[in-house]
């Protein structure tokens, strides 16, 4: 957005009554999403760098849980120290966050020492040390992947616990929530929005990535303790469905369409049947839920990422297990032949500048 | 940055009532109208819907289901082709739905020239599928003045030379290395980029969009960057063209993408090309091969990043004047 739409924007909403007197300058030197990429990338290879000198020169980090404990929480309190002690220097900030990256390793490293047996205590250790990062690291970069770091090891706990088929729906749900109320708890975007990004990550992950992360987790994955009942996974891919169905929900009322309108009719079997493929293919209802609310809430690159997890998905399920090429097979051509035959239904339910359904 | 991160922020410092948040962002553009909702139900529901069944023809014919003949196979895609061509007969090129339905279609040739090769064992290497594939979509992709299916194509013709190399490259692996397969690549994705950004240039409006340009930047400097790294690691192995290849690419992409065609995501990304490449010569070439090395590295990691992030964020303010 260049200064004269912010203008533009600023004046509008003054016109409506909205904002008073001159536009605030900036609060920040504002970064696009790939140069905070470009920044977590860069400080990832500084703290594998660091991890290299400090287990170098002091091996009993990597030999003793104890001190590798003791060791990984003295770089994140000075981590955190620097973070505040120089929150606008560019140089400190990327330092902080090496920092940090390479003392979560010695945490992780120390606890996997001290619990190594016990998967499911360690994740939610893990998640416990990074929600108190997330509270402590006044960063956005720092919070995002606080937050979802967090979510993952939430998930690897709740896999250990046999219920890691409830996580997609339990994480589209939240991240549904945190994007859909962001606006109306705007004193919160300090924390809201970096979670909003986190759980956007938590939640593409596992189609997009899931095989890396997958082939990464393999060696613990005889550690985990419990299998998911059939009643678990089933409970799962409902969740997600159901979550699908209550944005679309939201949605509507948001945009004032009444429910029994044919915009609305068709939304929401739009929805339903959607949900009801998700029961076959559980990635399909979270990559959509990400797609609907980049859209419903004007973030491009949310869009985009709802975009890579609906590929991710396609892709993906060519591996599910849970059933045969040919049922995948037909499954898809169906689905896809009822949404085709749904765009023919919202052209001709809802014409170009047709108002119908709105309150 | 988006009109939604300006409100927020404007709220965040108490510049607009908590209350009034939603009708400001309604106000300021930042939320869909009914028409915008319209448009992207259309998009998502004709897309979606044509993906999965293109999806779901590819699955069923690498399923070889052994109880439906080789002709009522045939058949099934065949038709599933002609309809999909029937449709941009009647839509035309210029409508969401003949793009879609061709766009469709070039994804079945794929799945039809695999079928051709199951039932007939043609004995044929796995390029020559992508080969015929990429050849056999290429008059659409040239008649249908449409990104993404130019996309679909460049993606087809990297895999075709991926498995060229990979195919020969036990056979002829001095001649066929795999240096000479990211050189290969390097050139194919290059050229592209160059074509695609002098053409838009030139005026044309169906390539003026920059999310393709970006792909074609982001696969050749990662390949100069993967050259430069290599030549770096294991000198002798290469030809030694690595780094000047990487040095001038630097150079060129500064010119164009500061000067001529200010694009802040090929920028970044030459900044972390200066990152990894700088780490790797510090790490590799200047004797720094003792456990303070790793810290002495660390610290110009960092110091490069934080420099590269004030120079981008000074070069988006520039672009926002």
């Amino acid at each position: 957005m260049t200064a004269a739409e912010r203008l533009a924007t600023w004046a509008r909403l003054a016109a409506a009554g909205l904002v008073q007197g001159e536009p605030p300058p900036l609060s920040r030197p504002r970064a696009p999403w790939y140069v905070r990429l470009m920044q977590g990338g860069s400080g990832w290879l500084a703290a594998m760098l660091l991890l290299g000198f400090a287990g170098g020169m002091f091996p009993a980090l990597f030999e003793e849980g104890p001190a590798a404990l003791l060791g990984g929480a003295a770089a994140c309190v000075a981590a955190a120290l620097t973070f505040r002690a120089s929150p606008d220097s560019d140089f400190a900030g990327q330092l902080g966050f090496a920092v940090s990256l390479a003392g979560q390793a010695l945490i992780a490293a120390g606890l996997w020492e001290l619990l190594g047996s016990r998967l499911g205590v360690l994740a939610a250790g893990m998640a416990g040390v990074m929600t108190v990062l997330f509270v402590l690291v006044p960063q956005f970069l720092h919070r995002v992947w606080s937050a979802w770091s967090a979510l993952s090891f939430a998930w690897l706990a709740f896999l250990d616990g046999g219920l890691g088929p409830l996580v997609p729906g339990l994480l589209s749900g939240a991240f549904a929530a945190v994007w859909l109320f962001q606006a109306d708890k705007a004193r919160f975007g300090e924390w809201l929005r970096p979670a909003g990004w986190g759980l956007a990550a938590a939640v593409v992950q596992l189609p997009v990535a899931g095989w890396l992360l997958w082939d990464l987790s393999a060696p613990t994955l005889d550690r985990i303790g419990v299998s998911p009942s059939a009643a678990v996974t089933r409970a799962g891919v409902v969740l997600s469905a159901a979550v699908l169905v209550a944005v679309v929900l939201r949605l509507l009322g948001r945009e004032g369409i009444a429910l029994g309108s044919r915009p609305g009719v068709g939304a929401l079997g739009a929805a339903v049947v959607l949900g009801a493929a998700t029961l076959k293919a559980p990635d399909l209802a979270p990559a959509i839920v990400v797609l609907l609310i980049g859209f419903a809430v004007g973030s491009r690159e949310l869009t985009g990422l709802g975009i890579l997890a609906l590929l991710a998905f396609l892709s993906r399920f060519y591996y599910v297990l849970d059933a045969t090429l040919l049922e995948k097979s037909l499954l898809m051509a169906a689905l896809g032949s009822v949404l085709l035959l749904a765009w023919g239904f919202v052209r001709w339910a809802w014409p170009h500048g047709g108002g119908e359904g709105h309150a | 940055m988006s009109v939604r991160r300006d409100i927020l922020d404007w709220s965040e410092r108490g510049y607009i009532a908590p209350n009034d948040v939603q009708t400001a962002l309604r106000v300021g553009g930042a939320l869909p109208e009914a028409a915008d909702w319209r448009g992207f139900v259309e998009q998502l529901l004709l897309w979606l819907g044509m993906a999965l069944v293109a999806s779901g023809v590819g699955f069923f014919v690498a399923y070889n289901w052994q109880d439906l003949g080789r002709f009522e196979k045939l058949a099934l895609v065949q038709g599933l082709v002609v309809a999909a061509l029937a449709v941009v007969g009647w839509k035309g090129l210029d409508r969401p739905a003949g793009r879609a339905a061709l766009f469709g279609a070039a994804l079945l040739v794929g799945a039809l020239l695999a079928l051709v090769g199951q039932i007939y064992q043609t004995g044929a290497d796995t390029f020559e599928l992508f080969a015929a594939w990429g050849l056999a979509v290429l008059p659409w992709a040239l008649v249908a003045r449409f990104a993404p299916l130019w996309v679909l194509w460049l993606l087809i013709a990297n895999l075709a030379i991926v498995l060229y190399y990979t195919t020969f490259g036990g056979l002829l692996g001095v001649l066929f290395g795999p240096e000479r397969l990211l050189w290969v690549l390097f050139a194919f994705n290059t050229a592209a980029l160059v074509l695609w950004e002098s053409l838009a240039a030139a005026g044309i409006r169906w390539l003026s969009g920059r999310w393709a340009p970006r792909l074609l930047a982001l696969a050749s400097g990662g390949l100069a960057t993967a050259l430069a790294v290599w030549s770096l690691l294991d000198w002798r192995a290469t030809s030694g063209w690595g780094m000047p290849l990487w040095l001038v690419w630097l150079g060129v992409a500064y010119l164009v993408y500061r000067r001529w065609r200010r694009d802040l995501f090929v920028l970044a990304g030459g900044v972390s090309s200066v990152v990894i490449v700088a780490a790797t010569f510090l790490l590799e070439h200047m004797g720094l091969d003792d456990y303070g090395g790793f810290l002495v590295v660390a610290l110009a990691v960092v110091g490069l990043s934080a420099v590269g992030t004030r120079w981008l964020q000074a070069v988006a303010a520039e672009m926002d004047q």
